[in-house]
């Protein structure tokens, strides 16, 4: 089943103990996350949701709106 | 020679920032050059280079730049001078080799002009290999691919008879500086900052204290740069991948920790010490505004962060360690601390030369993205090597992914190892990245 909006909100809120994320915001400079915060949430994303996403892919996810892209197209594709 | 009169109508002057400024007096004790070499099949004949490297620098702003020195620091300011284009005998396939350690110890003219110059590597076949060498103070990974990916471009077009297509002449922007921003931590200009220095100050206490007796990176008078070039095979990479994801770290923390590893059971023989590690951060994703690829310029960061090496050192054990630190040193916002205050940080090391800034320094800058055609024009991954001086560390590399491998370019200096030596670190590092997935469950 595709990760619902809220659900991918959750999951960044909870890596990165944030109280409020939105969808358009940019993982890095808007939400302050280090390279260590964003592989711990897409290790995240890939042990829940059993999806794999690429290295080469990492550097084309900028905001929380285009991870979840990403991870329903993943789950889509299985 | 190239066609020059390029008429200059922009008034394209600013100071640089601190970061540039630090590489810029950087190249006053050793050339500080980034030599991107591109090796080639069916490769574009002298003239079709020449136009196409007119075209670029038509665009870049800083591709017309000099380096103006003025009170404590320097400007860009424009020059009319065309970037200088050599042509070498192709030798063989190892030519470009003794070019690239030439052109990484060889200075450009920084107060005439430009900041770039092109040599084009050639012989009867069909392989042919271009050179770049372009200071550092104007470019980083990210502008770097994309001049790449531009120059080719042009080459294919102005092959196919069709006029270099790219866009209007950019402007230049301003020095990371002035683009760090406010809401992030580091982000204003006086917070702090003190806490930063105090923290400094501490480390290097720390680090003098207990490396007291040990093995230190030792300061040599001169020395030359020396090059290699490794792979990481595309199932090894996989792996690797995998168990960095499995283990909740990010690639570049294994890639650095294997670095730390194969030198200190190398040339430390394993003794219990601290290394002194430089790692590098792309900025442009984070500043306001976004500083886009096609901008040329440097827009990254450097944080130099203290490792203990314990005498049984294992891969993930010390990537955690790596990733703990750079997380922390980040989430403070020390990347922009030691961008603003990395002037004041270089001038003492330059001017007393009694310490190296490291032992190790590694830049991984993530998949490459260049295509490997344009029109005729076939090209394989680029190497890309950048100048260190005998007071850097004393092994550096850069790390990227391209087609599913993991390329490493190493520069080492030929006073602080020979050959043999750096090729036994260099496998050393491979042979933990291989072994490293099958060992150490997270």
């Amino acid at each position: 089943m595709n990760p619902t909006t809220e659900e991918i909100l959750a999951l960044v809120r909870r890596q990165l103990g944030l109280r409020e994320v939105h969808l358009e915001d940019d993982i890095a400079a808007d939400l302050g996350a280090v390279s260590a915060d964003i592989i711990n949430i897409v290790a995240a994303l890939e042990d829940h949701y059993n999806v794999m996403i690429g290295e080469e892919e990492l550097p084309d996810i900028r905001t929380v709106g285009q991870l979840h892209r990403l991870v329903c197209e993943r789950v889509e594709a299985r | 020679m190239l066609s020059s009169g390029i008429d200059i109508e922009s008034v394209d002057i600013r100071a640089l920032g601190a970061f540039e400024t630090a590489q810029a007096l950087t190249n006053e004790h050793t050339p500080f050059n980034v030599v991107a070499v591109l090796p080639l099949r069916n490769g574009p004949t002298e003239e079709t280079l020449s136009q196409a490297l007119d075209a670029i620098r038509k665009r870049h702003p800083l591709l017309r730049s000099k380096l103006e020195p003025v009170d404590r620091g320097f400007l860009f300011a424009p020059t009319n001078r065309p970037m200088s284009l050599e042509s070498l005998d192709r030798l063989g396939d190892s030519t470009w080799i003794e070019v690239a350690e030439r052109e990484l110890g060889r200075a450009l003219d920084t107060e005439s002009g430009p900041l770039a110059r092109c040599q084009r590597i050639a012989g009867d076949g069909e392989a042919s290999e271009i050179v770049l060498t372009i200071h550092h103070s104007i470019m980083d990974a990210t502008s770097g691919s994309n001049v790449v990916r531009e120059l080719l471009t042009c080459c294919a077009a102005i092959d196919a008879g069709e006029a270099p297509p790219l866009g209007p002449p950019l402007p230049m922007m301003p020095a990371e500086d002035d683009l760090i921003p406010a809401t992030l931590p580091g982000g204003r200009r006086c917070s702090s900052v003190a806490g930063f220095l105090l923290r400094q100050g501490a480390d290097e206490a720390s680090f003098r204290l207990r490396t007291f007796g040990g093995r230190r990176p030792p300061v040599h008078e001169s020395g030359n740069c020396r090059v290699l070039c490794r792979r990481l095979a595309e199932e090894d990479t996989t792996a690797l991948v995998r168990a960095c994801r499995s283990h909740r770290l990010p690639l570049n923390a294994a890639l650095n920790a294997a670095m730390l590893l194969a030198v200190h059971r190398h040339l430390y023989d394993g003794k219990a010490t601290r290394f002194r590690h430089l790692n590098f951060a792309d900025l442009r994703q984070t500043l306001k505004p976004r500083v886009t690829e096609e901008h040329l310029g440097s827009y990254h960061g450097m944080l130099r962060v203290s490792v203990p090496m314990p005498a049984a050192a294992d891969l993930w054990t010390t990537a955690a360690e790596v990733s703990e630190r750079f997380s922390v040193a980040a989430r403070r916002g020390d990347t922009f601390h030691s961008v603003r205050l990395s002037t004041a940080m270089m001038r003492p090391i330059l001017r007393q030369r009694r310490q190296r800034m490291g032992t190790t320094a590694l830049s991984y800058t993530g998949p490459a993205k260049l295509p490997r055609s344009f029109g005729a024009i076939e090209v394989s991954s680029p190497e890309v090597f950048i100048s260190n001086l005998t007071l850097g560390p004393e092994y550096t590399a850069q790390a990227r992914l391209a087609d599913g491998e993991l390329r490493w370019n190493i520069v080492y200096l030929d006073c602080d190892m020979d050959r043999a030596t750096a090729d036994l670190v260099s496998d050393e590092m491979l042979d933990i990245l291989r072994t490293g997935p099958t060992g150490g469950a997270p």
